[in-house]
């Protein structure tokens, strides 16, 4: 799965660069944020604009990921558009992650 | 045709090759001998001829001196029984010789003995009797036939001298020397013969003068010079005794004759003259028989050298002939034994190595370093072989093993999915509300499952469940989230919240299963209304009788995110004509060949252009659009949609 990173201070910005993210590389994107957790990273931002599709094997690594990060930390997602954006609203997914239309606004608002 | 087959061949040729050559070679070395051997009995035979050739000359002598001095000379009475013993043992040797034309002269030879002899018989008769006349008349007539029986004798020489040839060089000097003395004999006899005719008869007939013997003596001086030089090349001490027999005719014989002359001139001393001159007779006959004596012993050990060198050359060959075989045999046991051996073991080993059969054999060694590397590498093959082989064989077995347990987990697999589609109800009617399904798992086991079944009060509950991925793990979340909510709907009371249900259910799903997404409306049949919770499953379509439609719910978290999750319960109308689809993602998650997403939008425009459809035309719709978008076969989700309506 490809991907990129960058720190800001205390947040990881994590950089899907996946068209899709579904059944065949969604134990890698549980992997990399579970991985990132167990590092000590409890402020992470998932950029998410180049992805087009997600289904529900992504986004179960996505509620493994938050599940895995506790109360006290932050997987923030941003970017989500279209159907990816259709899926977090359906699933009300606004209620476990924080949602934000960029990364630059969840940057903003994490380093607050 | 093989390399034993074409060595055996080759070999085979080779060695009668040298079979022949040596079988060649050795019997021209046999004839060598054999003619050395045969050579030694000519020699004898003409040494025994050269006897009785000699022996007539002298006793033609003996007879005339006989008759000339009747009873007062010395009488030998083995004349001529010497010459035909001589000439019996000639012509016995010649028999034995292989040569045709030698026994034939042999023959001719022998035919003489017995009238010769006869003639013998009668003369020494005649002798005895003392009769003078009657020894004259004989010996007359016995000189006669002396004479041609030498004479025949001496072509039977040279007839013997034209078959046999002249081998060598010191054969030739044989030869010349013994013609030397034929000659000489013949001379010195005839001498002594017309001498005794003369005495005997008082008158010379051939009047002869000291000059004249003097002059015979020069010329056989000069003579004797010729055959000198060339005796000198085969023998010095004949060459000596010839000289000896030369200077004695002139210095001795000749001076005797010519004393016997010049006293029969002067009448006085006839007498002791004539016994001088018939004393240095005998002296030069006994010179003769010396020097023949001599040149047949030079030439029997001239012969017998030869055949001895041809013995020696006959035993070599022999002997490097079995030393050849004997290589030859033993090039041939090594080559049988050292490579021809090995090769076919070789051959066999390379074959069982084709066949397969890879037992190890014992070790053996080899005398060639060329054969002991290829079987060594040929051992390195089988080894590697037989790993290869046992690698095969675990690797035969290891397979079957996972075909097998392929086997037991797809038959496992198939029981669980019998077990799962067991839960789904067929397609029928219940209370007033007819349920129509289509299903496509994608692989054996779903993660999707629904339900429908009557409640009390003419309610009749519907759920659907939608279990994030599939296969095996999702299937038995599948099956405990299809018991959890039909056992939630189930307990609803009339007056129950459905919500409230579903918010148990939640609260109760155990964390550590996966999550799934789920439907579940109960419809009243007596009041013409629905109410339906949406647990992050897809928005159902409610299609009214009039043909509008409407996507119902806002949306809310699938079961077993959050524990304490709120779920909104949302009332709906449903009444006779209406048709409410609930349906899993996978209905409009699949991807075309261009991983082009179907999307919810396409589905409910679909939904729209078909509302004046049966419902049955619509679910065979459903799959056409299916197929056209991705193909059924290529599902990458579980697809269900049930079609619930008011009857």
């Amino acid at each position: 799965m490809k991907f990129s990173q960058e720190r800001r201070g205390t947040v990881l910005l994590l950089e899907i660069g996946e068209a899709r993210l579904e059944a065949i590389n969604a134990p890698e994107l549980r992997e990399l944020l579970i991985g990132r957790i167990e590092n000590g990273d409890h402020q992470i931002v998932l950029d998410l604009k180049l992805v087009n599709f997600m289904d529900s094997s992504a986004l179960g690594a996505l509620i493994g990921a938050i599940k895995k990060m506790g109360p006290l930390g932050t997987l923030a997602l941003a970017g989500a558009t279209g159907p990816v954006l259709q899926l977090l609203k359906l699933t009300r997914m606004d209620k476990v992650f924080p949602l934000y239309a960029s990364a630059a606004a969840a940057l903003t608002k994490l380093e607050e | 045709m093989n390399i034993r087959i074409t060595l055996a061949i080759l070999l085979s040729i080779f060695g009668m090759m040298l079979l022949i050559i040596i079988w060649y070679q050795s019997s021209a070395t046999y004839r060598h001998y054999q003619l050395s051997t045969e050579q030694i009995i000519i020699d004898q035979a003409r040494n025994d001829l050269l006897s009785a050739i000699i022996g007539l000359q002298n006793d033609q002598a003996q007879i005339a001196l006989i008759v000339s001095s009747a009873g007062s000379g010395p009488v030998s009475d083995d004349f001529l029984y010497q010459s035909a013993d001589a000439m019996r043992r000639t012509s016995e040797a010649l028999s034995d010789v292989g040569n045709a034309k030698l026994q034939e002269l042999g023959a001719a030879i022998g035919r003489d003995v017995a009238p010769l002899s006869l003639y013998a018989d009668e003369l020494t008769t005649v002798i005895a009797s003392g009769n003078t006349d009657a020894i004259l008349a004989q010996s007359s007539t016995a000189l006669d036939r002396i004479d041609l029986a030498k004479q025949r004798l001496l072509k039977i020489r040279q007839a013997i001298l034209l078959e046999v040839g002249i081998t060598d060089r010191t054969i030739g000097g044989v030869h010349m020397i013994r013609s030397y003395i034929v000659t000489v004999n013949d001379a010195l006899q005839l001498d002594r013969l017309l001498t005794s005719r003369e005495l005997e008869g008082g008158t010379f007939l051939q009047p002869q003068t000291i000059q004249q013997i003097e002059d015979r003596s020069r010329a056989l001086q000069v003579s004797d010079r010729v055959y000198m030089d060339l005796v000198t090349l085969f023998d010095e001490r004949i060459v000596f005794k010839l000289s000896g027999l030369s200077s004695f005719l002139q210095n001795t014989y000749l001076p005797a004759k010519a004393e016997l002359l010049r006293a029969l001139a002067g009448g006085r001393g006839v007498g002791a003259a004539k016994l001088v001159w018939i004393a240095a007779g005998d002296e030069a006959v006994g010179l003769i028989n010396g020097i023949q004596t001599s040149v047949f012993d030079r030439s029997q050990a001239y012969l017998a050298q030869q055949q001895a060198s041809a013995v020696l050359a006959l035993k070599s060959l022999i002997g490097l002939s079995v030393g050849v075989l004997l290589i030859f045999a033993l090039s041939l046991y090594i080559i049988e034994k050292h490579i021809v051996s090995p090769l076919e073991q070789m051959r066999l080993i390379m074959m069982d190595l084709v066949n397969g059969k890879l037992e190890p054999r014992g070790r053996e060694k080899f005398w060639l370093q060329d054969i002991r590397t290829i079987f060594d590498a040929l051992r390195v093959f089988r080894v590697t072989a037989g790993r290869r082989e046992r690698l095969t064989r675990e690797q035969l077995l290891l397979h079957a093993q996972i075909a097998e347990a392929h086997r037991r987990l797809q038959s496992d697999m198939n029981a669980a999915a019998k077990v799962q589609l067991a839960q789904m109800p067929p397609p029928g009617d219940v209370d007033q509300i007819r349920f129509s399904t289509f299903f496509a798992p994608a692989n054996v086991l779903a993660g999707d499952t629904f339900d429908y079944f009557a409640l009390s009060e003419g309610r009749v509950g519907l759920l659907q469940v939608d279990v994030a991925g599939h296969g095996a793990a999702a299937g038995l979340v599948s099956v405990a989230a299809h018991l959890g909510s039909r056992r939630a709907l189930r307990s609803l009371k009339a007056e129950g919240r459905l919500a409230d249900a579903i918010k148990k259910l939640n609260a109760y799903w155990n964390p550590e299963m996966t999550y799934f997404t789920l439907v579940a409306v109960q419809f009243d049949t007596n009041d013409g209304c629905g109410r339906m919770v949406q647990a992050g499953h897809p928005h159902p379509v409610l299609m009214r009788r009039d043909g509008s439609i409407t996507r119902l719910g806002n949306g809310g978290l699938p079961i077993g995110v959050m524990p304490d999750a709120e779920f909104e319960e949302i009332d709906f109308p449903f009444e006779v004509g209406d048709k409410l689809f609930v349906f899993s993602d996978g209905i409009y998650e699949n991807s075309n060949e261009n991983r082009e997403i179907y999307t919810e939008e396409r589905f409910i425009q679909f939904l729209a252009e078909n509302v004046a459809c049966s419902t049955e035309e619509l679910l065979h719709k459903v799959r056409g659009t299916l197929d056209a978008w991705s193909g059924v076969a290529n599902l990458s989700d579980d697809v269900s949609l049930v079609v619930a309506e008011r009857f």
